[in-house]
């Protein structure tokens, strides 16, 4: 079968159920007796094992297989969730991990067959079989998802003998060539019961059934086989026995002895109409043959006739197997948690999204020839405008939403990446997480997790204190980090904390001099905020020695600008000996924002409203300058001026001596007024990027197409607060 | 764009530029990266960019940088001609524009037509160059537009 | 009845392979289910000939899927999706009623074979 096409969908698929497994190991290590989270992870085990089946990964199907059989015994309370097997499991998932970026890559699972890590995982098996609970054969059995280890006793009660039957039939085969069922020694319970039936009418057959080479699940096959004789009859014997059949303890074939009504071509047919079946031959039974052999052979009989005897004795076993597995089958049902989702590829979302915004553009140049064109300004016209704003409105919106992914696909790696971090470093910790099911547009969702991983195991490594010095503290011995995300207006915040030390700002003073980047003095004059932002320059590490955690050369800077160029920002909060907050801010939604359209030295941008609070008109004697800065005083505050001109290096066009237009500004608590020429209005626009060859400008966030298809620049307010 | 790369019938290798004018000199960029040629437009300043960034075109609904080729060359600036065209590249997934005085041909150069500059050479632009080609007794020089660009090759 | 085939399994992947798999050989398709209970819910509203259905999944398994649709129609044809490993399942399966099994990874002949053994 061809499966590159599936590829995909694969990769997708299986990197869910790592997500999911990593999830659930973690929650194993807390509570190994949860069968939940058992199952959850049997169940992902074998997903993935059937997809790498399917797609020819053997190494991954093999892995998977085997990790699959471990929970099967974990299920079955063979097996007991130790630490050490958490740590194997997680190098599984590694494995795997490494295997689906090998097919993401290259379409291939690469030659690794991790061999050790296999090893591993069977000595778990291997050592619950050494317990003494399991027979040699329970491979077979631990194979079987949900095998009822409860009848496990009478099984290996039955396993000599059944063995014994089996061997009886095959060496003396070839002389009764196909005809294996000729080798079946029936005991004085069935020949009663052939009597009785010819009674009946009745005719007794043995019949041997083969089973093609190929057949999977060969006990399976052979229970169609069963069931479709017993619709038209009655099977008194079986060998192998029922037991071992259901064991899969048989080679390809089986022999029975049969009762029925129906001529023998019909029954044979039935059996060839089963899927998988070779062959299948048969005859009547000949009582008076097999009595010279019937004495020596009661016992084994007795023996592999533990099912036999009547079809009704069988019966009644198979429904308490059929029990036995119900209650395992009971616990499969793990969690409900299925999103009722369709698969979009991002591509087609990047398009419809692109179509919205060509929509919203020409949107914009209808309005704008409306306003302009005073002749076809009619009422319906305008209804008409109206309408079409309030749509393309709401199908950005729903297009938006469409894109929005909970931050969770992101976050669920970290409880994971702190179990390792906690080993690793030698420090105990523990990783709090909220609002996981936060949503962002799906381009932020996957770029913010590097950012949100070293700010992690910034706070693991360097944040919290040895154990000693939290102990000497008095702080709990186990260091607690945060991780938690919520939606703030048309912002998400994500807040990494740590109880550790605090930024040390006399310790990065000190660092910042030793490195040059700061003067002693400068030092000296230094806010704590100014100190604190040194952290975020280029290759500035506080750590008095480089561990390979966090002291990797990626410093904060990288985090600073990951952000920035996801149009968000960082914060940090901290405090010596109780601990540092940073703090993320993220714009909700990427593409489309809110603006007024200003004018300045004759150059359109746009502002985005967020951030505007009002806009103001200044007599030009009302400027005052303090300390060399323009400020204007309004309603109670100083507020420092911001002349646009100046920053985008442009001459006004206004006259010198004309009111000030000037839009007051606020970002936390502080004010600014940016000083324009002129208004156009307030507009939606479509954020465009500039690509990557014009330099990152603190004050243009980006650029858009207006109504007459020329580009105005987006000026971040922010920026200038 | 697969690599303009291709056998040639004698099986020389050969690459194909496109040939643009910058003052009085001929250059040659290759057409691998070249994605469009389209004429001078309205350009949008971007305050604070770099001197040879002429600011931002609206190219069929994407915004994209326009560079002067003469200024990143350590040319004067040219003045507006009717000739003048701006060239889009897409280097590694982004785009770009050169504005250049004027558009000729494609033209095709074998590469043993091609002699390798030497940084040590007197002209002042050399990192820039691929080579100089031989096309029909005259000289071409051959832009290396990831070094024009700044951008790492891959 | 020529309603089709509905296939269930948890697993988007694996619906896609065996949707494949029925269209290529000129099956219809009568419709998708990712668990048991939607089976049973699909089942009673789309009548397919046939069920394809996966054993390991959430919210209601394969073999209480099974039984519960058989429960409701005596006649249901339904072939188990089964893995490797999945014996003692299959066999009561198959003692609840199910016509058949196929086990994964599916070969598309194996697959084709089963179905047309039941619906022809």
């Amino acid at each position: 079968m061809d499966v590159s096409q599936y590829l995909e969908i694969f990769i997708d698929e299986a990197k869910e159920h790592l997500e999911n497994l990593n999830t659930q190991i973690m929650n194993l290590e807390q509570d190994g007796e949860n069968m939940d989270t058992i199952n959850e992870i049997f169940r992902a085990a074998h997903s993935l094992k059937g997809m790498a089946g399917t797609m020819g990964f053997k190494n991954m199907q093999t892995l998977t297989h085997d990790m699959e059989n471990v929970f099967s015994e974990v299920r079955n309370g063979n097996v007991k969730v130790s630490s050490e097997m958490v740590d194997v499991l997680f190098q599984c998932l590694d494995a795997l991990d490494e295997y689906v970026t090998n097919i993401q890559q290259t379409a291939d699972e690469g030659d690794n067959d991790n061999a050790a890590l296999i090893k591993a995982v069977n000595d778990f098996l291997a050592a619950s079989e050494n317990d003494g609970e399991k027979a040699p054969q329970s491979t077979a059995s631990s194979q079987a998802g949900g095998s009822p280890t409860a009848g496990a006793g009478a099984e290996e009660g039955n396993a000599p003998s059944a063995d014994g039957g089996a061997q009886n039939g095959n060496p003396n085969g070839d002389s009764n060539g196909k005809h294996k069922w000729k080798e079946i020694k029936i005991g004085n319970v069935e020949k009663g019961a052939i009597a009785d039936a010819a009674k009946e009418g009745l005719q007794a057959y043995g019949i041997s059934v083969y089973i093609q080479e190929s057949c999977l699940l060969k006990a399976a096959r052979a229970f169609l086989v069963f069931r479709a004789m017993e619709e038209i009859g009655e099977v008194i014997l079986s060998v192998p026995s029922v037991q071992d059949i259901e064991d899969e303890r048989f080679d390809k074939d089986f022999s029975v002895i049969y009762l029925t009504e129906e001529p023998l071509n019909k029954v044979l047919d039935a059996i060839k109409n089963v899927s998988e079946i070779e062959d299948a031959v048969g005859d009547v039974v000949n009582l008076s043959e097999g009595e010279a052999k019937e004495e020596g052979d009661k016992a084994s009989g007795a023996g592999t006739g533990a099912g036999s005897g009547s079809g009704d004795t069988s019966a009644s076993k198979e429904k308490s197997q059929a029990g036995n597995a119900k209650q395992d089958t009971k616990k499969v049902m793990g969690k409900p948690v299925v999103n009722r989702t369709v698969r979009v590829d991002i591509e087609k979302l990047d398009s419809l999204m692109n179509l919205v915004s060509e929509l919203i553009i020409s949107k914009n140049s209808l309005v704008s020839v409306a306003s302009t064109e005073i002749g076809t300004s009619s009422l319906a016209f305008n209804e008409q405008i109206e309408y079409l704003e309030s749509v393309t409105t709401s199908l950005h919106e729903s297009v938006m939403k469409v894109r929005m992914v909970p931050i969770e696909s992101v976050v669920t790696k970290f409880p994971r990446m702190i179990r390792d971090l906690s080993k690793k470093l030698d420090k105990k910790m523990e990783l709090y997480m909220t609002g996981e099911d936060t949503e962002l547009d799906r381009t932020v969702v996957d770029e913010i997790g590097d950012p949100l991983m070293h700010l992690l195991r910034n706070s693991a490594d360097h944040g919290l204190e040895s154990a000693e010095v939290r102990a000497q503290r008095g702080k709990p011995e186990v260091g607690s980090i945060f991780l938690d995300a919520y939606q703030d207006g048309n912002n998400v915040v994500i807040e990494v904390k740590d109880d550790g030390n605090g930024i040390d700002v006399e310790a990065v003073k000190a660092k910042a001099i030793e490195k040059g980047k700061i003067t002693p003095e400068q030092a000296e004059t230094m806010t704590e905020k100014e100190v604190i932002d040194l952290l975020f320059q280029p290759s500035f590490s506080t750590a008095k020695q480089v561990s390979d955690v966090s002291g990797r050369g990626v410093g904060l800077d990288v985090v600073k600008s990951k952000i920035e160029s996801l149009s968000g920002e960082v914060e940090v909060s901290t405090k010596l000996g109780e601990g540092t907050t940073f703090t993320i801010r993220l714009p909700l939604t990427l593409a489309i924002i809110q603006t007024l359209m200003v004018i300045v030295g004759g150059e359109k941008y746009a502002i985005s409203l967020g951030s505007i609070q009002t806009i103001e008109s200044i007599p030009v004697d009302e400027v005052k300058t303090v300390q060399g800065r323009e400020v204007i005083y309004l309603r109670g505050n100083v507020i420092p001026l911001v002349r646009l001109t100046k920053e985008l290096g442009v001459e006004s066009m206004n006259a010198p001596d004309a009111d000030l237009l000037v839009l007051i500004a606020k970002k936390g608590d502080r004010l600014a007024g940016i000083v324009v020429d002129e208004m156009i209005g307030q507009m939606e626009i479509v954020i465009k990027s500039m690509g990557k060859f014009i330099g990152k400008s603190k004050l243009i966030s980006g650029a858009t197409i207006l109504g007459n298809g020329e580009v105005a620049l987006i000026l971040d307010a922010n920026a200038m607060i | 764009m697969d690599r303009a790369y291709k056998p040639g019938e004698d099986g020389k290798t050969f690459a194909q530029y496109v040939k643009v004018r910058m003052d009085k000199e001929w250059f040659g960029i290759s057409i691998a990266m070249v994605e469009n040629i389209v004429r001078l437009q309205r350009i949008t300043r971007v305050p604070g960019s770099e001197f040879y960034i002429k600011g931002v075109i609206n190219l069929r609904g994407k915004v994209v940088p326009v560079m002067s080729l003469r200024l990143k060359m350590g040319m004067e600036e040219g003045e507006e001609q009717r000739t003048n065209r701006i060239i889009i590249l897409k280097i590694d997934g982004d785009e770009i524009g050169v504005i250049v005085d004027e558009v000729r041909e494609v033209v095709t150069i074998p590469d043993e037509d091609v002699e390798k500059v030497y940084s040590e050479s007197s002209q002042a632009n050399a990192a820039y160059l691929l080579g100089v080609g031989k096309l029909n007794g005259n000289l071409i020089s051959l832009l290396d537009m990831y070094e024009v660009l700044g951008v790492k090759q891959q | 009845m020529g309603n089709g085939i509905l296939i269930v399994d948890d697993a988007a992947f694996m619906r896609m392979v065996i949707r494949d798999i029925l269209v290529k050989a000129g099956y219809e398709v009568a419709g998708e289910a990712a668990d048991g209970k939607e089976a049973i819910r699909l089942y009673r509203t789309l009548k397919p000939e046939l069920v394809l259905l996966d054993i390991t999944m959430p919210e209601m398994d394969g073999v209480d899927a099974l039984k519960k649709i058989m429960q409701e129609d005596r006649d249901a044809k339904v072939i188990m999706c089964s893995a490797l490993g999945q014996s003692s399942m299959v066999i009561e399966c198959i003692q609840a009623g199910a016509k058949d099994y196929i086990v994964k990874p599916f070969q598309a002949d194996r697959v084709i074979e089963s179905i047309r053994k039941l619906i022809g």
